[in-house]
């Protein structure tokens, strides 16, 4: 009968971060990587919190000591995993600079080409922009333009897609080398850590969920502690990403209110779960709800710095 | 290297956060309850008693404690698992089959805090008719029973003790308003036993029911010339909860008047006694006389073929540990006293010259007793004061007793002194106790003073120092009687517990279920009242000690000896197995295995542990809604990351 409990907790929790992480970043190799690299990271800081928390036995029962100093720790590896993340940044080139290159290179060669021929290779320009934008969709609709052009023509132009050709598969084993665009890398690292906060935060609670019995809130003895926990793991874990996403974008581009923001937001969401805690002025409501705020009020934020930044531009 | 290590040891300090942290929150779900399992027992067709499913079954709180409760549990639907909880005046035969052929319920948790209003007992009418002396009788000793105790239930069941209960009926209570959260419990006592003895023996999940049975004598030696009394009594009791088997009226008032009996003959001048007298407490009476048959076929059949080379008092072939039985012989016997049901006698409405009520005791006799009917009218009369006196039955059968395995093979053999038997009880015919095997047939169910059990002890005890040869001066020691009284029927905390016993026991509820009998023939499982009451019979028989600064039983030479306080006693007390004579040790299977059905046959499941564990009940609505809500997010994230990608990458570029 609590199956249905723990697969709705199970669902409610993970849905939108699973399904980002298989939509989106599992289709790229070095995402996975950079996601496992965050839950690592994330992992290790954790680990750093713990052990704090062992060594300072008297306070092991003050929740805001430890809380305070398992924060500061988060967003030093976040530091420092930024640190490792852009090590090499300039050296290397982004998947779009690369695209970039190449469309500017083959445009360079056709124009020269262009030159030497006189005016029909027009087309040609053409059809290689196509290939360079759509890179599997070999079929283009250009049929119709191609109609009168002679046997010859065609001939020559089948050679030079032949070409365009290798140069689109040494392009693209460049590519491999190369890394995905900054803004989806700093997601992909906040899933990670999300996904690891949610699987050692909330796993080991939500396993619990599968017995016969449940547990309800000491804040709020009407409300369902998994079904609580479960929502604010939820809020925690886009949170983790928005976070990411944030404060990369900030130590990238120097913006250093936008880290301010991540640690006080951090901070402060931290310290909301403490109004669980099974006293007289406390609610499980205000909890969830600020914590709900905060979590819609960051994603928002989040996407507008982006916009307001370089990091998201309109294709005009 | 070092950094290696330092790395080890943190993830093992974080490791073990971790896993404490987990059973907390387990602690903090579930609640462990003290209770008493219904347990399994195989009989030769089949089963009888519950069993929970493996891994428990559970289910939320449903109260019924009035016939409007009752009515209700059909049309009862705010959980499909349900955990009926009865009020013990709801607990019989007849509510709870029709309760449970009605409508499926997942256990039951029986309150003991109210105690039962009517007569009940859930055993038969006529209790273990078919291995008594009149397997055809058409007499009902026992009307109240309805062999509830001898049912099948595919479901657990589990007493609660005292506080426990009155806290369950405060939260089932709490339950009927239907609102969340509710509170339910998990009713886990899984028995490995399953269809009947034989498959189950075979399979090696049952053990035989018995036990020890306990015979004393204050000779040193048993003198063979001189004619044998037997004084007896069941030393066993029953309940539909095994643990809950004080059975006070069935036995334990009985074993209360022995003992005492035996403290005061201890201090009697035994010299002049031309006869001997052994005082014998028979173990798992109740499921077919099974000690009292197995020592008469021990004294009429047992020959032993290799002795054991270590201990010249024990036989290897075939096992038993004390062959000092050997002594008694058969033909020896000269009379047959038992003591039944004593504890509810009836007010005769005549009153002693100090203006106490006198009880009536019932003789039972057989074979001609006459004499031993005289000699307790005249002790009786003969004592001023006496609150009882004795009449003799109007029936022409004895009551179910331990004496009809003794009267079987006498009517067979015929001993040559025999006399006759004489069961003593409180009962003409039908008994007078309403509780016959129930758990209320405790301290509660007794219905005489203790100036009555003072002046029965005086009698008994007088009546058999005059038959045994002596001069019929009994002294009876009050505070014995009273430390001892309440020991074995109220609570099993008592300072002769303490002062006898090595271990404390783990219930305090003194309970005289005679359990199973052992995993091999010389390997018994005795329980902590047995053993008391072997250990407090040689103590009161004992005839030399010797301060050997002992530890242990074992630390005295003999196997009949017991330490108390640094001091080896030394006594004529034996235990006795008492397993059926149906069961064989079979050693190359390592089993016991059934070798002659016509005997009673009965044998316990095992079982790992059973425990009822409370906790909290969700509403099973909101638990679909989110599961649902959860589904739709999960389409919602899904569809929005796909209009993304789909759409909103042409429009935007990311860095």
């Amino acid at each position: 009968m609590t199956q249905v409990l723990f697969y709705g907790c199970l669902f409610i929790t993970f849905s939108p971060i699973l399904a980002f992480f298989f939509m989106v970043i599992a289709k790229n190799s070095q995402l996975v990587i950079l996601t496992i690299g965050g839950s690592f990271f994330w992992l290790v800081s954790i680990l750093i919190s713990a052990i704090w928390w062992y060594i300072i036995p008297p306070m092991r029962e003050q929740w805001w000591f430890i809380i305070s100093f398992s924060v500061l720790f988060q967003e030093i590896f976040r530091y420092i995993f930024y640190r490792l993340y852009s090590y090499g940044f300039n050296d290397r080139p982004s998947l779009n600079q690369i695209k970039e290159t190449r469309h500017q290179m083959a445009l360079d060669s056709m124009r020269k080409r262009k030159q030497q021929n006189g005016g029909s290779s027009s087309n040609e320009i053409e059809s290689i922009n196509n290939e360079i934008n759509n890179n599997n969709n070999n079929n283009n609709n250009d049929d119709d333009e191609n109609k009168e052009i002679t046997e010859e023509e065609k001939e020559k132009i089948k050679i030079e897609k032949q070409k365009q050709r290798e140069i689109e598969i040494s392009a693209r084993l460049e590519t491999l080398s190369a890394r995905p665009n900054h803004t989806l890398s700093s997601a992909a690292i906040g899933v990670g850590s999300g996904v690891a906060y949610g699987f050692i935060m909330f796993g080991s609670i939500l396993w619990e969920s599968t017995g016969p019995g449940t547990l309800f809130s000491p804040a709020c003895p009407t409300v369902n502690l998994f079904m609580l926990s479960s929502i604010i793991t939820l809020f925690m874990t886009l949170l983790h990403v928005v976070y990411n996403v944030l404060a990369f974008q900030g130590y990238r581009s120097k913006k250093y209110h936008l880290v301010a923001f991540v640690i006080i937001t951090h901070f402060v969401t931290t310290y909301l779960t403490l109004l669980n805690l099974p006293t007289k002025t406390t609610s499980c409501f205000g909890s969830v709800f600020t914590v709900g705020v905060i979590t819609l009020f960051s994603v928002g934020f989040c996407i507008f710095s982006l916009l307001k930044s370089d990091s998201i531009t309109k294709i005009h | 290297m070092k950094i290696k290590i330092y790395f080890i040891v943190f993830i093992i300090i974080v490791l073990s956060n971790v896993i404490l942290s987990q059973s907390s929150i387990e602690e903090k779900m579930y609640v462990s309850l003290n209770s008493y399992p219904c347990t399994r027992i195989m009989t030769l067709n089949g089963q009888i008693g519950c069993s929970s499913s493996h891994g428990g079954d559970s289910g939320i709180l449903y109260l019924i404690d009035s016939d409007e409760s009752y009515n209700n549990y059909f049309s009862y639907n705010q959980q499909k698992d349900i955990i009926i909880v009865f009020d013990s005046n709801y607990f019989n035969k007849t509510l709870l089959s029709t309760l449970y052929t009605k409508k499926k319920m997942n256990g039951a948790l029986i309150l003991t805090d109210v105690e039962k209003t009517y007569p009940y007992s859930p055993e038969l009418q006529y209790p273990i008719k078919q291995y008594g002396l009149y397997p055809d009788s058409s007499l009902v000793w026992n009307p109240n029973g309805d062999g509830f105790t001898y049912q099948s239930f595919p479901f657990p069941m589990f007493a609660l003790e005292l506080e426990t209960s009155s806290y369950i009926r405060n939260l089932s209570t709490i339950n009927r308003n239907g609102k969340y959260p509710a509170y339910g419990a998990e009713l886990d006592s899984f028995m490995q036993g399953a269809i009947n003895a034989e498959t189950c023996l075979r399979r090696g999940f049952c053990e035989p029911v018995g036990g020890q049975s306990i015979w004393s004598s204050f000779s040193a030696e048993i003198d063979q010339s001189k004619p044998i009394i037997l004084v007896m009594l069941p030393l066993d009791t029953t309940a539909f909860f095994r643990d809950l088997a004080t059975g006070t009226d069935q036995s334990a008032y009985a074993l209360v008047v022995l003992l005492s009996i035996l403290n005061s003959l201890q201090g009697v001048d035994k010299t002049k006694w031309d006869k001997e007298v052994i005082f014998a407490m028979w173990n798992s009476e109740r499921w077919g006389y099974v000690g009292s048959t197995n020592f008469v076929n021990d004294l009429l059949n047992f020959n032993c073929t290799s002795l054991n080379s270590d201990n010249e008092n024990s036989c290897s072939s075939p096992p038993i540990l004390d062959l000092t039985f050997e002594q008694i012989k058969f033909e020896n016997i000269y009379a047959i006293i038992e003591f039944n049901q004593l504890g509810r006698p009836i007010k005769s409405g005549i009153k002693t010259p100090n203006d106490s009520d006198i009880y009536n005791l019932v003789f039972h006799p057989n074979g001609g007793a006459d004499q031993l009917m005289n000699v307790f009218t005249q002790s009786a009369q003969s004592f001023e004061n006496s609150t009882i006196q004795f009449k003799t039955t109007t029936q022409k059968e004895l009551p179910p007793c331990s004496s009809m395995s003794f009267i079987k093979e006498i009517n067979k053999k015929s001993a040559p002194n025999f006399i006759g038997t004489l069961v003593i009880t409180d009962h003409d015919y039908q008994y007078n106790n309403q509780y016959f095997g129930y758990e209320q047939d405790n301290a509660g169910n007794i219905d005489t003073t203790r100036s009555t059990l003072i002046d029965m002890i005086q009698v008994f005890s007088t009546s058999i120092d005059l038959l045994a040869g002596g001069n019929g001066t009994v002294k009876v020691d009050d505070f014995f009687v009273r430390d001892i009284y309440s020991c074995l029927t109220s609570s099993f905390t008592c300072s002769w517990v303490t002062s006898l016993m090595s271990t404390y026991p783990y219930n305090p509820i003194p309970n005289f279920y005679s359990s199973v009998y052992g995993v091999s023939p010389v390997n018994h499982i005795s329980s902590i009242e047995t053993r008391f009451v072997y250990k407090l019979a040689t103590y009161l028989t004992q005839h030399r000690t010797n301060a050997t600064n002992c530890t242990y039983d074992s630390d005295c030479d003999t196997a009949s000896s017991i330490c108390v306080s640094k001091v080896c006693i030394y006594s004529n007390t034996h235990f006795h197995d008492a397993i059926s004579l149906a069961f064989s040790f079979d050693n190359s299977k390592s089993s016991w295995t059934i070798v002659n059905s016509s005997y009673p046959v009965f044998v316990e499941s095992n079982w790992d542990y059973t425990t009822v564990r409370l906790f909290h009940v969700g509403s099973y609505t909101n638990e679909i809604w989110f599961l649902v809500s959860g589904l739709i997010e999960l389409l919602l994230s899904v569809g929005i990351i796909f209009y993304i990608k789909k759409y909103l990458s042409k429009r935007y570029k990311l860095l």
